[in-house]
């Protein structure tokens, strides 16, 4: 579940680095990428006619 | 120099100075923003094809600049409207998982709390983005920026940019700040026309420095 912003700074025993927000962020968006997609593929299996049979993102 | 921007200077500084003692490298609001602007950046860059291509949505906005079909204008906006979300769902997130209710629940009703939680204020974002856009949408395709329809949309959009960028700057975002920060924010946006833009900057900057201050006085 702590797969936002939250966890930046929130455990004060574990301060962050720039480089590994940056990373974080870079992570977060694959998920949100990936999941977006899944639904995509979601509703072509509920024969629901999007008119994009490729990926969406290219 | 007007007396507005001359407190703004003033009180810009010392904020600064509040935070002297913090590498710049290790202050949370640039770890924060570095964090927004990647995952805006991306957000634009990609989704928002998803957006045209499996949602149908177009904008007609009249611009030439754009990155990737998408108007350039909207990476910035973006910026704001995320340090806006992430900020509110860090304080939603804290009150919860801290709540005596939630740490008392077994590790099921836990997560099920969880993900009702993310799914509601999830939607209630993704319909307000709808309406916002929609609003837009329905402009005619040859309006431009300086027409009165636009202009609340494009004011909201820079309330949040500002109340983003404020609750971000003032280092984590505890309770009270976030409540703070919140509550400023929709004084902003519900006074868009009524201050002008130096009015308002001064104004943030005024609390800005007095949460800086009350932070640095409670340590």
């Amino acid at each position: 579940m702590n797969s936002t912003i939250y966890r930046l700074d929130e455990d004060v025993a574990d301060r962050w680095s720039v480089s590994r927000a940056a990373i974080d962020s870079l992570a977060a968006s694959m998920i949100v990428t990936i999941f977006l997609d899944l639904w995509r593929l979601t509703l072509v299996a509920f024969h629901i006619d999007t008119g994009v049979n490729s990926l969406p993102f290219l | 120099m007007s007396r507005l921007q001359t407190i703004f200077i003033i009180i810009a500084i010392e904020w600064h100075q509040l935070h002297r003692t913090i590498p710049l490298s290790q202050r949370y609001w640039l770890k924060a923003n570095v964090w927004v602007a990647i995952f805006s950046y991306v957000g634009n860059y990609f989704w928002t094809h998803y957006f045209y291509q499996v949602l149908g949505a177009s904008y007609s906005f009249p611009v030439r600049i754009e990155l990737n079909r998408v108007p350039f204008f909207l990476y910035l906006v973006t910026h704001g409207y995320f340090a806006f979300y992430l900020t509110a769902s860090t304080i939603l997130l804290r009150r919860i998982w801290t709540s005596a209710l939630y740490l008392k629940s077994s590790s099921l009703v836990r997560l099920l709390i969880s993900i009702l939680v993310v799914f509601g204020f999830s939607v209630i974002t993704a319909f307000m983005e709808t309406y916002t856009i929609n609003e837009v949408l329905q402009l005619p395709s040859s309006s431009s920026f300086n027409e009165p329809r636009l202009a609340p949309l494009m004011n909201r959009a820079l309330c949040h940019h500002r109340a983003g960028s404020v609750l971000l700057s003032q280092g984590q975002v505890d309770d009270v700040h976030g409540r703070i920060g919140l509550l400023w924010h929709l004084l902003l946006c519900g006074l868009p026309n009524v201050l002008s833009v130096p009015q308002l900057y001064t104004c943030i900057i005024v609390v800005q420095a007095c949460v800086s201050n009350s932070r640095c006085q409670h340590r």
